[in-house]
């Protein structure tokens, strides 16, 4: 596959192809992981989330690629662990990552806080009920209307689906609340 | 905060684009002066990044899966294949008060192994899957039922009053049917719950009626409950803490072992065992600290959150073990073997704290008046009366009144422990709590006690006193003597009662 039809195939929402063809890449990069001093479930955390990052910035309308798209995802792993050793307090030695693509924050668009943020509303997604995670998913990520979720999961009126749905997002919004304010 | 559903709406139709231009503009204009707005935005949108986040990471995990390497490992499903087959099973019991007794008593092999096999049932909280990503499960109340529950222990006993909740609360869930609901829960067996424990509770608590274990909540409840028992009591003050020991095979080690990843222990002479701690039901205990003796060096350890100990040996080791259980219970076992790489399941019943000793025991050192019994442990009694305590309701001279009443008491110490765990309240109000643990003529005095409308003194860190009294009274215990685990039982029951003696301060 060619890095243009990796990116289509990407914004098509045609991702499995595109995350089979860069997985290839995960032997070399999970043995620079290795080397830089984290264990073996952290390399597959890294390059998982390094794949997740480039998916998507790939999505962006915005994205424009400047050097090769596996480059691109070295980099991108590069910072990732960089990342994770000062999260345990290391310093790694950058010696094996040596001709990899020096990616900072800002070329990343990564946000430490924003981050965080996502990670605390990942733990509130756990606390809600199935269902309340069943029709966010539905509603965000698969972009079906009411009407089309409301059948899906049987519910006997939109009407009762969208207070359903409001219903989670309220208490969502209530338990977000509470983080940020016990902080 | 009340969410208006409009504003929501908004947001929604904003973000997927379904807005009129008007529309459009309109929102963009009364976001900048809005902060609920802004807010609202925000949340929303992370929330759909979240969300993106969950499906990729899986497919990215599925993708994965055809690329080896380790893969993530769940110890409490391994724990619950390992005890499934479970084959040798040594029985160890062991009382310290009563050396000869323990003796006595025999092995019932196959018995324990049906116990095993039953209680260790993986209700988990996180299940880790076959490609490393752990996911929390959610735990219904259905699976709520009756006494014998599986899990943190913590955690089922901690969440029993919300069922009690939950059962009294009606829940509307426009238009979907109600939630079904548990049949039956024994409430007799329910702990005391703190202050304000329900209301931090309910915060966790989604209106849906089923409850997401997340770890905030599993603290919040472990420490909620990690406190005797009333029940503990129930057969009086002979009852003994009973401990039995088996080992796991070799070969359900190594599935374990291979799945820990990140540390590649097969290299050097030095060698993993673990220890788990259960109690009779099957629960894991954690908290309890461990003192055993490795080569003549006495070492102590601490069980963690799932009831395990981990340590390294060079090589097998047949040791006594003392057991040192939340709330000051103890217990030996002795002659138990450890070897690498071979789990050590205990598994304690225990009815009542091991060490208190009953004021007849005392009787040959010291002389005290015969009215003046004694339930309440002295050392706990030495705990409370330290300089930390002066600023609350225990070291006011109507708590001592309570005191010599609740020594006359089998249950004294038990229900000590209430008054300490409640030093936030107001000490009618406590009392009024231990009257309703009571009945009969007990149950009038702590009443009468009520009456006299006393109050508390100033807010302490309810917990942290708590978790100190705990903490100097374990330790009190521990400096009594000084072999440990002592080989000669009888000898460290003769040190103890004479140390308890030069505590013990006279009731009157």
């Amino acid at each position: 596959m060619t890095d243009q039809e990796i990116i289509e195939s990407i914004r098509q929402g045609d991702r499995d192809k595109a995350i089979r063809f860069l997985y290839k890449e995960f032997p070399k990069i999970r043995n620079l992981i290795l080397k830089s001093g984290c264990n073996d479930v952290v390399a597959r955390e890294v390059f998982n989330d390094s794949l997740l990052l480039l998916i998507e910035k790939v999505q962006q309308p915005q994205f424009e690629l400047t050097s090769k798209l596996t480059t691109y995802l070295y980099g991108i792993n590069r910072f990732m662990v960089k990342n994770e050793l000062r999260k345990q307090n290391k310093t790694g030695y950058e010696l094996e990552w040596s001709d990899t693509l020096i990616l900072s924050e800002t070329d990343l668009g990564y946000d430490t806080e924003k981050e965080e943020r996502l990670n605390q509303l990942d733990r509130i997604l756990n606390q809600l009920s199935e269902k309340c995670r069943k029709i966010f998913e539905l509603f965000y990520f698969q972009k079906e209307s009411m009407d089309k979720i409301a059948k899906t999961l049987n519910y006997s009126s939109v009407n009762s689906a969208k207070t359903q749905k409001y219903k989670c997002m309220e208490h969502a919004f209530e338990l977000a609340k509470q983080h940020t304010t016990h902080q | 905060m009340r969410l208006p559903l409009e504003q929501m709406e908004r947001v929604a139709a904003y973000l997927s684009g379904r807005m009129t231009p008007e529309q459009r503009s309109r929102f963009e204009s009364d976001l900048t002066m809005d902060s609920d707005l802004q807010d609202q935005l925000t949340f929303q949108k992370e929330m759909a990044q979240v969300i993106q986040r969950r499906a990729l990471r899986a497919e990215i995990a599925a993708a994965g899966k055809s690329f080896g390497g380790s893969s993530g490992f769940s110890w409490n499903l391994f724990l619950g294949g390992l005890a499934v087959a479970v084959t040798s099973v040594a029985v160890y019991f062991l009382f310290i008060r009563d050396p000869q007794k323990a003796s006595a008593q025999q092995t019932i092999a196959s018995h324990q192994v049906n116990a095993a096999d039953k209680e260790i049932n993986p209700i988990t909280d996180e299940v880790t899957t076959s490609d490393g990503e752990i996911q929390h499960s959610d735990v219904h109340l259905t699976q709520l039922t009756g006494r014998n529950v599986n899990g943190k222990p913590g955690l089922f006993t901690g969440l029993l009053p919300l069922v009690e909740q939950l059962t009294s609360t009606t829940v509307e869930a426009s238009g979907e049917k109600a939630i079904t609901r548990a049949e039956t829960v024994d409430f007799k067996q329910l702990n005391f719950t703190p202050k304000g424990f329900r209301e931090k509770i309910a915060a966790y608590l989604p209106f849906e009626g089923h409850i997401s274990v997340t770890p905030e909540l599993e603290e919040e409840l472990y420490y909620a409950t990690a406190k005797p028992l009333l029940t503990e009591n129930a057969n009086g003050a002979n009852s003994e803490i009973t401990v039995e020991t088996w080992k796991g095979s070799k070969q359900l080690w190594s599935r374990k072992y291979s799945g820990m990843g990140g540390h590649d222990r097969r290299s050097g002479r030095k060698k993993e065992t673990c220890l788990q701690i259960i109690d009779a039901e099957g629960n894991f205990i954690p908290g309890v600290k461990i003192s055993y003796s490795y080569f003549g060096e006495a070492r102590t350890a601490v069980s963690d959150s799932n009831g395990v100990i981990r340590f390294t040996l060079y090589s097998p080791i047949r040791t006594s073990v003392k057991l040192e259980l939340p709330g000051g219970r103890e217990a030996l076992a002795e002659q138990v073997r450890f070897e690498p790489k071979r789990v050590v399941f205990m598994k304690v019943s225990y009815v009542t704290r091991g060490v208190i000793l009953k004021w007849e025991d005392l009787s040959n050192y010291v002389t005290y008046p015969v009215d003046c019994g004694g339930y309440v442990d002295p050392l706990a009694v030495k705990v409370i009366r330290s300089a930390k305590f002066r600023n609350t309701f225990l070291a006011t001279a109507a708590f001592q009144e309570r005191l010599r009443q609740l020594q006359t008491m089998e249950n004294g110490q038990t229900l000590l422990e209430v008054y300490i765990d409640h030093l936030n309240e107001p000490l009618y109000k406590v009392d009024s709590m231990v009257a309703n643990l009571l009945d009969g003529d007990l149950k009038a005095i702590f009443e009468r006690f009520s009456e006299q409308r006393i109050g508390g003194t100033a807010p302490v860190n309810q917990l942290e006193y708590a978790a100190w009294y705990r903490e100097q009274r374990q330790q009190l215990h521990k400096d009594a003597y000084t072999e440990v685990p002592s080989k000669n039982s009888r000898q460290y029951n003769q040190k103890m009662m004479l140390e308890l003696a030069r505590f013990v301060a006279p009731c009157r």
